[in-house]
């Protein structure tokens, strides 16, 4: 059977339950005694096994096969939990990444990887040996095949075989009572072979929400049993005549009803492709640029029914667009789970104790920008946990609690994410960066010490900069904080930092949620056309070269009664360097609270505008913000104001 | 460096009279030449900004990134796609000549010429001296330089 085809379903899958069972795992290290949590974790590692059977990844099935024994073990107390079963729950995890990754690649795990995952198999086997318990349960066979052999007996010549599956109410108060009388009003028009799970499992509510049926009937009428049934505190029933089948189709719809099942948790969500989410953006950016072409010609044509029509189509327009930003939308825990561990590791290398918190798990944000956002965040936990958080030794001396505390949070701040990494560690002595901002030869001893705190902490920025005393495995070396400034400036967000000595640090990110269609004004400089953001257009006007005035050798013009800088756009660019006579069409542009003047060729007109990134060649300079392409389908720089020189 | 067996797929392409050559796994697309919108303040080798169905694609003229002499070839000249870590570039090539696979060792590229303004983006050498094809190093091309 070709099982390539369930293979790519079988990646993402597993990375999101291994995202799951890293989060519980951690979770479990703290509260030894949830025992909700052990059942989270023997479920994951137990749908593992079940979908990596199916596909025929023998060594992974087998690995979460034993990983699941113990767990079950655990679970049932016949054993106790402690550090070396963790740790190798947690090291079976790792493996298993590595694993998935490997076949996300196309490839069949190497042979290296594969003696690890049998060592890790037998280490895991040794630790599950325990006092046995008296009772060795048969590990009841859910792996979804039907099985005949307890069903064939009950069959008459004009009976049928049916499989009830049974969804009951989220809030059933009596689970297993409710179940039984399920169960009890279908004997009453048929037999039952088995359910799955097994009935004792029902009684003892040993079950969720759903449960099966195999059952033997005389009804040939599905819409006939489903009334019979009944609807009370039942949420979805749903019925298929079950066939016996040949080997051959057995495996093969074993394979497929293990991702079906999955399916079936999550029928209102489909899995779609970021690349063609990508495309639907970008082809809705195009037809943002068309609707507004349409929109003028409309109005040109001055007949009413093409502009009614044209309306009707830039609403939907408008909502379309809206809709396709909304399901690029996904919630910070796709990437802020993975950090609980990525902050125990390295704490466990460098032997401290951390307390992390996460908060704002929840709010959504656009994908790809989210997507960008993890590298960064690693790099500042790490840094937080690595440089910012003293030995336990140095925070006992200190009088602070041993246990350090970082915590990660995001919060939606107007229409932008606020995210802050926080530790309660030894901060950032600032004048520490200013001696050594003087040593790099950044700035003499007397400009340092007019500088404000703010001011210095820019300085840990730049590249080159680093005050860690040694290089760890954690933080490592070279990359610092200006990556993340540079990574963080590229997705038009902004980092702060806010520190006090001996008592912590903190970074704040600030990011825009989803990607920015904003309204620009276009305008012409050398033949080329540029788009300003409409909301730091202050004004336009029509220069006379007589208002012009020479301030210290700048020119400037008189606005609101305060002087301001004005030059050609072009000149700005460094598109000319010659000055001439300022006249002629002129914008009025806000930057952060100080206004600039640019005279320009001429105004183009308004545009609401897709903004997409600007290729990393060309973001060494911060004067363009992004592109995005024109009414006539040509790329077009949208000019990053508060960066433009004046 | 070690001699090694070139078997692949290269795309063969001219910057005035040399030859050159990239692996075909690393071109998407060979492109007509078109309006290239110029950016301002980029890197002299950044010709500018094209759009590619919808993707805004930066495009780097080859011949100018190699320090060779800015002979305008006209009309033949494409743009070929490539792919580098994760995003799309254009390279402005002169003409393409052929996509042919190799069966042939190719040759390190001698340490004079490596010094060479040029040679510092060679990876490999196929052929001999009449019929060279430079084979180029795609990373260091479109790497970023420190200001």
């Amino acid at each position: 059977m070709d099982t390539t085809k369930y293979r790519d379903l079988f990646v993402s899958e597993t990375r999101e339950h291994l995202v799951s069972l890293n989060r519980a795992l951690l979770a479990l290290e703290k509260n030894p005694d949830d025992p909700a949590l052990l059942d989270e974790i023997f479920r994951s590692m137990h749908t593992i096994k079940g979908m990596a059977g199916s596909i025929g990844q023998d060594q992974i099935a087998e690995l979460a096969h034993k990983a699941e024994d113990l767990l079950d073990r655990l679970r049932k107390r016949q054993l106790k939990l402690a550090q070396p079963q963790v740790d190798a729950i947690f090291e079976s995890i790792d493996y298993l990444e590595s694993a998935v990754a490997e076949l996300a690649a196309g490839r069949d795990p190497q042979q290296s990887l594969k003696d690890k995952g049998s060592g890790l198999s037998k280490k895991i086997e040794a630790l599950a040996v325990a006092p046995q318990s008296s009772k060795t349960e048969a590990s009841s066979n859910v792996s979804g095949g039907n099985d005949f052999s307890r069903i064939n007996p009950l069959k008459t010549a004009d009976s049928f075989v049916y499989k009830v599956r049974v969804l009951l109410e989220a809030d059933v108060a009596l689970k297993s009572a409710r179940a039984f009388l399920v169960l009890h009003t279908m004997e009453q028009f048929g037999k039952i072979a088995y359910t799955v799970p097994e009935r004792r499992d029902l009684e003892a509510e040993r079950f969720d929400r759903g449960f099966s049926v195999f059952f033997v009937t005389n009804l040939h009428s599905e819409k006939e049993i489903k009334s019979r049934i009944g609807y009370s505190e039942i949420e979805d029933i749903e019925i298929e005549e079950v066939v016996e089948e040949t080997e051959e189709e057995a495996v093969e719809r074993r394979t497929v009803s293990a991702f079906t099942q999955l399916a079936q948790e999550r029928p209102r969500e489909v899995k779609v492709s970021t690349e063609r989410l990508d495309k639907l953006m970008n082809l809705v950016g195009e037809l943002v640029v068309w609707r507004e072409r349409l929109k003028q010609l409309a109005q040109m044509s001055q007949n009413t029914l093409i502009q009614d029509s044209v309306d009707q189509v830039a609403q939907i327009t408008s909502e379309l667009q809206h809709q396709v930003l909304a399901s690029r939308l996904v919630a910070m825990s796709e990437i802020f789970d993975r950090f609980p561990r990525v902050v125990r590791d390295a704490a466990k290398v460098l032997n401290k104790d951390i307390d992390f918190k996460l908060e704002g798990r929840e709010l959504e944000m656009d994908r790809s920008i989210l997507q960008m956002l993890a590298e960064p965040l690693v790099h500042l936990l790490r840094n937080s946990v690595d440089h910012g958080m003293e030995t336990m030794v140095q925070r006992e001396a200190s009088g602070k609690r041993k246990i350090g505390t970082v915590t990660l949070s995001a919060q939606k701040v107007k229409d932008q994410a606020l995210i802050t990494v926080e530790d309660d560690g030894r901060g950032i002595d600032h004048e520490m960066i200013k001696k050594k901002a003087v040593e790099k030869g950044w700035a003499t001893a007397e400009q340092v010490s007019g500088l404000s705190q703010k001011q210095a902490f820019d300085f840990l920025a730049r590249p080159g900069f680093s005050t860690a005393e040694k290089v760890t495995e954690v933080s490592g070396r070279g990359v610092g904080l200006d990556v993340v400034k540079s990574r963080i400036e590229s997705m038009g967000g902004s980092i702060s930092i806010e520190s006090t000595a001996g008592q912590g640090s903190r970074f704040l990110l600030n990011v825009p949620l989803s990607l920015a269609i904003i309204r620009t004004l276009l305008v012409s400089a050398r033949k080329q056309v540029y788009a300003l953001p409409m909301s730091q257009v202050m004004e336009t006007f029509e220069l006379k070269p007589e208002n012009v005035r020479t301030l210290q050798g700048k020119t400037a013009i008189v606005y609101r009664s305060q002087a301001i800088p004005v030059q050609r756009l072009s000149r700005a660019l460094k598109l000319e360097t010659e000055e001439g006579i300022l006249s002629g069409p002129t914008v009025v542009l806000e930057r952060q609270g100080s206004f600039a003047a640019y005279v320009i060729d001429r105004m183009v007109g308004q545009q609401e505008i897709v903004v997409k990134p600007l290729s990393r060649f060309l973001n060494a300079d911060k004067t363009f913000s992004g592109v995005a392409i024109s009414r006539e389908g040509h790329p077009m720089l949208i000019v990053d104001v508060n960066n433009l020189e004046t | 460096m070690t001699e090694k067996i070139a078997s692949e797929e290269k795309v063969i392409f001219n910057l005035g009279s040399e030859k050159f050559a990239l692996g075909t796994e690393k071109v998407k697309s060979i492109e007509e030449m078109q309006d290239i919108i110029p950016v301002p303040l980029a890197p002299p080798y950044v010709t500018g900004l094209i759009n590619l169905r919808g993707a805004i694609v930066a495009v780097v003229d080859l011949r100018q990134r190699l320090g060779l002499a800015d002979i305008q070839n006209g009309r033949d000249m494409v743009i070929l796609i490539v792919e580098h870590n994760g995003e799309d570039v254009g390279l402005i090539v002169d003409r393409v000549l052929s996509v042919e696979i190799f069966e042939m060792k190719s040759q390190p590229v001698p340490e004079a010429v490596t010094k060479t303004k040029s040679g510092r983006f060679y990876l490999s050498i196929l052929g001999a001296k009449d019929e060279k094809v430079v084979i180029l190093n795609l990373d260091k091309i479109l790497a970023l330089e420190e200001k």
